[in-house]
């Protein structure tokens, strides 16, 4: 049975239960309420970002389901996005917050952390200055502030 | 402005950073006072401490983030050089920590009870290369029972006290994973071990690992049978018996490691794990016959992360076995790191080194040398012709190991492997017998940033 969504911008979306489950809120959601012909309300989400994130859903319908960080190991945490992934989150800046900021409203774990690692990878290799530089962020800390944590952190840079 | 609402919601934050090396979490503190806050308990969440590291945190920013410190490893080199106390008084007031772990530590009256008050707090403990003048009033105290995970690798207690060690294990009833690789062989820690297992000190132990003392098959069957639940065992002594009490135990098995036992397990044993456990991560065997893979049931671990094995082939057979097993190998989707190098025969063959090489370039080497004089112990044929394009499905291959086998890789191979392995960034073992076509196989990796190391 497909399930209607309503963007922010009342664009509405039909699409398959089990794609639009990617979404623990929506599963949720659609327990909570029960069978239902009513459009899901997502009032957080444009429809450019929901149009996105129903194709990541759509291509990933038949993963498992990632359980919540059931390991902490290391080795998990790489940095390696599969093509179709990296080619998805070829995108403006933009966008790729709103897809994160979306995905994490949405709770779906597997766009998450895709996305936070895009935005991991666009860092990597960085100085603090070209990071402010990159996302916009202004440097709010006084001379002896940012001497004092340099000096505070620098044990841990070549770890 | 959607980047500062992005950055604001320090979960997000937090997750990318996570994705980051700690030095580049390190460049990240430094962007903006929220940053810095939000992320500080990353880059404070582990420290080390000790006379051999030229940058450690000062003391002083220890305390002052010392809600955020879970880990710490102390690491002294001069062994007869004891910490300051004032370290150990600073490490007392983390009351966040989880872990300890010291190094090539000399403990001595001054500092026993510090240990021994860490030792109540903790729920890891790691003592590597530790020498004990003393054991203080241990026992006194009450048990460790916070200990869940406790890690003696190479401790090196003093000779006179070394039954202690037994004394440590006995202090710690709720002991999950015991790291144990003591190599002196005295019966009576091992007895003493065996008869506490039995007696049931460890109720929730479920872990053994590096157990390198000599243990008869019977007794390894006791131990075995007092333990109500087993996802890791790692011995160098092994049998039949040990291994009718570990079937009991194929549902919740992950890690398993017997490539270091000289006898008591078989290309069968291997075949029934592999077909048996379906949650099994790591494996290490020392051996397996194609015939066996071919003819037993199918595998279902295809949770299997690391696998270290010698696939041996019947020289009559090999033509027509190699894609059957080939077959069974594509269903292992989560392999990341595949050995087939065969390290154990390796050792095995090569005993006056002791068998205590982790260097495993020098038993790829000892390998070299007894190729010649076992000619039919051939391995997995690496070659599309052979059924190597099944292997398409292990995509997130990082590290394939061949160490010692002849191998006929031609250019459409490596090819393949770089299209179909994304993930690969390592390759050891020779690629072609002829030197020339060797290096320019290797060169084929190396410019794709792949290391290939062949000796």
């Amino acid at each position: 049975m497909p399930v209607v969504l309503t963007s922010s911008d009342s664009e509405t979306f039909t699409v398959d239960k089990e794609v639009a489950e990617r979404s623990i809120l929506i599963k949720n959601m659609i327990e909570d309420v029960g069978e239902s012909d009513s459009p899901i309300p997502l009032p957080n989400v444009s429809s450019a970002v929901l149009k996105k994130v129903i194709e990541f859903c759509d291509h990933h319908r038949n993963d498992p389901i990632q359980v919540q960080d059931e390991t902490d190991d290391p080795r998990k945490r790489s940095n390696d996005i599969e093509e179709w992934d990296m080619k998805f989150m070829q995108v403006d800046q933009e966008m790729l917050f709103e897809i994160i900021l979306a995905a994490n409203y949405l709770d779906i774990k597997t766009l998450l952390d895709v996305g936070c690692t895009t935005v991991a990878n666009l860092i990597k290799g960085k100085t603090p200055e070209e990071i402010r530089k990159l996302f916009n962020i202004v440097n709010d800390f006084t001379p002896e502030e940012e001497a004092q944590i340099k000096k505070e952190n620098e044990w841990a840079e070549d770890r | 402005m959607p980047t500062s609402r992005f950055f604001e919601i320090p979960e997000i934050l937090i997750l990318v950073a996570s994705f980051l090396s700690p030095s580049r979490q390190v460049s990240c503190t430094r962007v903006c006072t929220y940053w810095y806050q939000t992320l500080q308990h990353l880059v404070w969440k582990e420290i080390r401490i000790g006379t051999s590291y030229s940058r450690q945190p000062e003391l002083r920013d220890v305390l002052k983030h010392k809600d955020h410190i879970k880990s710490v490893r102390i690491f002294n080199t001069c062994q007869q050089d004891t910490l300051t106390s004032t370290i150990w008084e600073t490490i007392m007031q983390l009351t966040q920590l989880k872990s300890l772990s010291m190094e090539n530590l000399y403990v001595d009256e001054g500092t026993i009870d510090f240990i021994w008050d860490l030792c109540e707090r903790v729920e890891q403990l790691g003592l590597w290369q530790v020498s004990f003048a003393t054991l203080g009033n241990l026992d006194s105290r009450k048990p460790f029972s916070r200990i869940r995970h406790l890690d003696l690798r190479n401790a090196k207690l003093d000779q006179r006290l070394f039954s202690d060690n037994v004394e440590l294990l006995k202090r710690c009833p709720n002991m999950e994973f015991l790291v144990w690789p003591e190599k002196l062989r005295r019966g009576k820690v091992i007895d003493g071990f065996i008869q506490l297992a039995v007696d049931g000190t460890w109720p929730a132990l479920e872990s053994v690992w590096k157990f390198y003392f000599p243990i008869s098959d019977d007794n390894q069957a006791r131990v075995l049978r007092s333990m109500k639940r087993i996802t890791g065992w790692n011995v160098r002594w092994f049998g039949p018996k040990g291994f009718q009490v570990l079937r009991h135990h194929f549902t919740t098995l992950k890690e398993l490691h017997l490539s270091g036992c000289k006898d008591g397990v078989t290309s069968e044993m291997l075949q029934e794990v592999l077909s048996s456990c379906p949650l099994l991560v790591t494996v290490s065997w020392a051996r397996i016959n194609a015939v066996d893979i071919v003819c037993g049931r199918p595998w279902v671990c295809t949770k299997m992360e690391d696998l270290d094995m010698t696939i041996v082939f019947d020289p009559e057979e090999t033509d027509r076995l190699q894609p059957l097993v080939f077959e069974q190998l594509s269903k292992l989707t989560a392999l990341e790191y595949f050995d087939l190098s065969g390290r154990a025969i390796a050792a095995d063959m090569d005993s006056s080194r002791g068998g205590e090489d982790e260097d495993l370039s020098d038993i790829g080497d000892s390998f070299h040398r007894y190729a010649k004089l076992m000619p039919y112990k051939r391995s997995i044929d690496l070659r599309l012709e052979m059924g190597l394009d099944k292997l398409a499905t292990l995509r997130l291959l990082k590290r394939l190991r061949f160490l010692g086998t002849t191998q006929r890789i031609g250019k459409d191979e490596v090819e393949w492997m770089l299209k179909s392995w994304k993930c690969l960034n390592g390759v050891r073992g020779r690629l072609d017998g002829n030197q020339d076509a060797n290096a320019e196989l290797v060169e084929m990796f190396t410019k794709q940033g792949i290391s290939c190391v062949y000796r």
